[in-house]
């Protein structure tokens, strides 16, 4: 049943055309989730029930209110009508939470600015209810006409019954916007999580997530500032523009572009106080580049590291929309995982830095190692080098124990250095000790590391040659030298792999190869037990004897001509020749001392030639090449075979006999036999029974 | 390290070398030299040379095969030059930081020559 209300032609009136209008009302709202579009549905379904020309709302959530004019009438645009919420009709029923009815505008005294407001549009009556759900209220609503006393008190209580459907709708399309968000939340977070993992390189992670939070964020515009490297220790604090997502910019500013941070900049308070600061339009008005970007609302979070501050998240809205609490809780988890991200970015750099600093170092020492005094040249021609050389090459893949035996000077460290270059284990390190050169109570320290306190004067951790060496080489100089209280745990590491450090606990792993070298007698040693068997045999795995030069001489002068070009250059001295008698003598020579002695004899020789022809002091080589001579032209068989202790006891016996002979077999007294052999009687005596000589017979021959 | 310096006199080219032409630098001096025209009129200043290994004593003989003539100095390297007539094997030069477990070149061509 119809009725015309005064200027609005037919308005259902009767219960029943109102609840069915009601009914579709309710299905209509429940179709849309937009609050917009809710709210022009709800005009135009409400005025086939209701009679009025405009609608007022106010949205709690927003803190605003919104009038809409129904008609088309020569009146200011609803838009341009600021109302502050408290001087409405509708705050008092969000207030209140009652409804309200304003019967005649003209008697109404109570609200004067939406009166005047009113009068501007040509209001007479108005009705307002709450929009309120059992555990939220959302605003209120009111609708309004042009005619004094448009609305009974049964439109109030239809009125209210359409309110609380909308407020139902409402409720359920923001839960519904709520937990969306929330989903794109968490999403944003965990995506920014695993960038974070994933990515170490700052530029480019910064473009990547600002993307996804201005997205999320329904913001426009984000930026990441940082202070400048090395700015503070400068005593400046210079901050620049390290990223930036803001695609309607209308003077987008160079990446890396300086930022502006006064001392009482909003930048600046962030930075200092490192807590995080919500400007709404109003706190934007001295702010240039807001203005000159026509932006409304600005969020500055703190990038706060472990101990320090790192930098400024900054978002930015073009809507006058503010950022609400539950934005900067959000965007204070967001904040976190930047922080983070860059702080794992610049651990990173330094990180990288100083690895390339060490790499570096580590390649200038090893040249300067070097070019020190040192060779690295394996040279000669012999058979026994290159049969070396080929168990060098035969055992160097391998990660076997290699024991090298030679005299000293024949190049062990030579070798054993060859053999970790040959090795898999090239590329790390080779951790050299000579075992003869540390006190025997560092020798644990040094070997296997110590911690701090272990001993007094374990001022700190030391870390070991083993430990040193891991996935590298350990080349064990004089390893016959090692004392027998610390070859059990060498033959652990042997075995192992593991050791202890010295005063600690926890055991340690080393994947070290060992090399070994003596020029000890290792079995011998193993007899009169100052070796332990058990490690010998696990050293002895595969030895390699370095000859001595005197059984190479065909490489000497190879090794001659090598050295006097090194030392000539070194020395800047022009030898171009070296005579073929030097030569000879040098070859002749024994070399006792090996290739150290003969490198030492050459440098001499270099320092003292004054022309260009290698000038060798043969009178150093000379009286050991004539012993050699000697004894091997007059009696190279009886220097083998004769045992000196026999030669010596038959001619003390022959002295002996004599003496007794000339003394007639006196052994006392001044004309005895002691006497005339100059020694006391009881050493004459203890001396013949030594040799089986008796003086009451005739002495046996 | 080994540096290769080239210049052009009168219708001669000069290459002057400096440092060891040992390890990856005896293929980086073959990888130049016949890279560059062959040409007889080659000369080779191997003064600044510190060390030749074996490898680099076989490029040394093929560019001599070549007719490139040598400047040398040390009685070292002018006894190399002298060698590389010899048909005789030559002796064992080898450099501990060119000998990696990847080098084997060195010892191929040597048993190839």
């Amino acid at each position: 049943m119809g009725l015309v209300a005064a200027g609005y032609g037919v308005v259902a009136t009767s219960i029943s055309a109102r609840y069915r209008a009601l009914i579709r009302i309710a299905q209509a709202i429940r179709g849309h989730r937009n609050p917009q579009e809710l709210f022009q549905l709800l005009t135009t379904e409400l005025r086939g029930v209701l009679p009025f020309d405009a609608i007022v709302q106010f949205d709690e959530a927003a803190k605003k209110v919104h009038f809409n004019h129904c008609e088309d009438h020569p009146h200011p645009h609803p838009e341009s009508i600021r109302l502050a919420p408290e001087d409405t009709v509708a705050w008092w029923v969000y207030q209140n939470q009652q409804p309200m009815v304003i019967r005649d505008a003209e008697g109404e005294t109570r609200f004067p600015a939406m009166m005047a407001v009113f009068k501007l549009f040509g209001i007479q009556s108005m009705c307002a209810v709450p929009l309120t759900t059992a555990h939220r209220r959302l605003g209120s609503l009111a609708i309004a006409s042009e005619y004094a006393d448009s609305y009974s008190d049964e439109d109030v209580l239809f009125f209210s019954l359409v309110a609380d459907q909308i407020a139902l709708a409402t409720d359920d399309a923001l839960n519904f916007e709520a937990s969306q968000r929330a989903g794109e939340r968490l999403k944003l977070l965990l995506d920014l999580s695993n960038r974070v993992m994933a990515n170490l390189e700052l530029p480019q992670l910064f473009k990547e997530i600002s993307a996804s939070i201005r997205q999320v964020m329904q913001c426009d515009g984000v930026a990441v500032i940082l202070p400048e490297k090395g700015g503070a220790e400068k005593g400046e604090k210079t901050f620049r523009l390290y990223a930036l997502d803001f695609p309607e910019s209308k003077a987008p500013p160079d990446e890396m572009a300086p930022v502006p941070v006064e001392g009482a900049s909003s930048l600046a308070t962030v930075f200092q106080t490192g807590r995080p600061l919500n400007l709404r339009y109003s706190d934007l008005m001295d702010d240039m580049v807001a203005k000159a970007e026509g932006i409304h609302a600005v969020c500055h979070l703190p990038l706060a590291g472990r101990n320090r501050m790192l930098g400024i998240l900054t978002l930015g809205r073009l809507e006058d929309v503010p950022f609400s609490n539950d934005d900067l809780e959000f965007l204070g988890q967001v904040a976190n995982q930047v922080a983070l991200a860059i702080e794992n970015a610049l651990a990173y750099g330094q990180i990288a830095e100083l690895k390339d600093r060490l790499a570096q170092e580590k390649v200038y020492l090893e040249d300067e190692i070097r070019s020190e005094l040192k060779f690295e040249e394996i040279i000669g021609q012999s058979a026994a080098l290159r049969s070396v050389l080929k168990q060098i090459e035969t055992v160097a893949p391998t990660d076997s124990t290699v024991l090298i035996y030679g005299d000293t000077g024949t190049g062990k460290e030579l070798v054993a250095r060859a053999l970790h270059n040959l090795s898999s284990r090239g590329k790390n390190a080779f951790v050299k000790l000579n075992c003869a050169a540390i006190p025997t109570g560092l020798l644990e320290s040094e070997l296997f590391g110590h911690e701090r306190g272990a001993f007094t004067g374990a001022i700190s951790q030391r870390i070991g040659r083993f430990e040193l060496a891991h996935n590298g080489t350990v080349f064990l100089d004089e390893i016959g030298e090692i004392p027998l209280e610390l070859q059990p745990k060498l033959l652990r590491v042997l075995q192992e792999r593991e050791f202890e450090r010295l005063g600690g606990t926890k055991t340690i792993r080393s994947d070290a190869r060992l090399i070994a070298a003596t020029n000890r007698d290792l079995g011998t040693m193993v007899d009169e037990q100052k070796f332990r068997q058990d490690l010998f045999y696990r050293l002895n795995v595969f030895p390699i004897r370095v000859p001595p030069l005197k059984e190479r001489t065909e490489d000497i002068p190879l090794l001659v001509r090598h050295f006097v070009q090194q030392f000539s250059r070194r020395m800047n001295k022009h030898i171009e020749s070296i005579p073929s008698e030097t030569m000879k003598a040098l070859v002749r020579y024994d070399w006792p001392g090996n290739i150290r002695e003969l490198q030492n004899v050459i440098e001499r020789a270099v320092i003292l030639s004054p022309g260009p022809a290698l000038k060798v002091s043969l009178a150093d080589l000379k009286p050991r090449v004539e012993a050699a001579v000697v004894k091997r032209l007059e009696a190279p068989q009886a220097v083998e075979n004769v045992n000196i202790q026999n030669v010596l006891d038959e001619t003390e016996r022959a002295q002996i006999l004599r003496a007794l002979d000339q003394s007639k077999g006196i052994v006392s007294g001044p004309d005895g036999a002691a006497a005339r052999l100059g020694m006391k009687r009881s050493t004459l005596q203890f001396r013949m029974q030594k040799l089986g000589i008796s003086v009451s017979r005739t002495p046996s021959r | 390290m080994l540096r290769i310096t080239t210049t052009e006199i009168e219708n001669r080219r000069k290459w002057i070398l400096q440092g060891q032409l040992a390890g990856p630098w005896v293929a980086e001096l073959r990888s130049t030299w016949l890279g560059a025209m062959k040409s007889s009129k080659c000369v080779v200043d191997l003064t600044g040379v510190t060390f030749v290994d074996e490898a680099g004593a076989l490029v040394l003989c093929e560019m001599k095969s070549a007719g490139v003539r040598f400047i040398a100095s040390g009685v070292d390297t002018k006894h190399l030059l002298d060698d590389l007539k010899k048909k005789t094997a030559p002796p064992l030069r080898r450099c501990l930081s060119w000998l990696t477990c990847d080098t084997t070149s060195g010892k191929d061509e040597t048993e190839k020559r």
